[in-house]
């Protein structure tokens, strides 16, 4: 076992608040996932819950790591925009140098 | 109330005629990207040179507040600070076409401001004595965002 599962599995959850298995599932499945950048939130959770169960940051810092990646999410679909965006350019510049400009002095 | 329908034989309009449907595409599809609100920017170097230098300057510093008191590092911090504000400007000086990119750095920046806000507030006693190394992970992965964004960018072959 993982010490992120052996970390999740020690929590005394007597209000049965925390899904531990799905929170164990979830983040296993998520570092098997085609997208780098999935796979990286996933590595980032479970490095900070083993610092946070070995003392290297408090429950505090945790809190406030785990809200920056609210961030790195809207930025990672700033990239995919971006991405989408570019390939519509290159297919409309496409279209106007081979089509509009060429083609049609053809026919 | 009464309904008139009309009917219009395909064959004398010509639609089907490839050079017509061809052209309607076209149009089509460039009336649909100008609606978009394409075209964006291009790639540009000196964006890409910004980005990875303040990756390393920003990163470098956040990870310091671990170890180093808030008035030793006050004046890098300015300096850090400083930088970032010179390339946010040459990025919004681009105009509406690089609003993402001028997104990307607001993002950055409010993360920076953050955890100089955190240090100066807290320091490492209350948030943990590895939390600015982690906090300066996450720093250099808006920065790898933002670098790989400007690289899915087109470069400008006018």
């Amino acid at each position: 076992m993982s010490k992120f599962t052996v970390f999740i599995d020690s929590i005394v959850d007597e209000s049965g608040k925390l899904a531990k298995d799905e929170l164990k599932q979830l983040i296993s499945s998520a570092k098997k996932d085609e997208s780098d950048f999935v796979r990286l939130q996933a590595e980032n959770i479970e490095r900070w819950t083993i610092m946070l169960s070995e003392g290297e940051i408090t429950a505090k810092g945790y809190k406030l790591l785990v809200k920056k990646m609210e961030v790195l999410t809207q930025l990672e679909v700033i990239k995919l925009k971006v991405k989408a965006k570019a390939s519509a350019q290159r297919l409309a510049n496409g279209i106007q140098k081979l089509i509009v400009k060429s083609l049609f002095a053809l026919i | 109330m009464q309904v008139q329908t009309t009917k219009v034989s395909l064959s004398k309009v010509n639609i089907l005629n490839p050079v017509s449907v061809l052209l309607s595409i076209v149009l089509l599809f460039l009336s649909l990207l100008g609606c978009a609100g394409i075209p964006i920017s291009y790639y540009d170097a000196t964006t890409y040179t910004h980005l990875t230098e303040l990756k390393v300057e920003t990163t470098f510093l956040v990870k310091s507040f671990d170890t180093k008191r808030v008035d030793e590092n006050e004046q890098k911090i300015e300096e850090v600070t400083i930088s970032l504000k010179k390339a946010y400007e040459y990025e919004n000086g681009k105009g509406k076409p690089n609003s993402d990119t001028i997104k990307q750095f607001n993002k950055i920046i409010e993360l920076f401001n953050d955890d100089i806000e955190k240090y100066r507030e807290n320091g490492p006693e209350s948030l943990g004595n590895k939390y600015f190394q982690e906090a300066a992970v996450v720093l250099g992965q808006a920065f790898d965002i933002a670098i790989a964004t400007e690289n899915e960018k087109n470069k400008d072959k006018r």
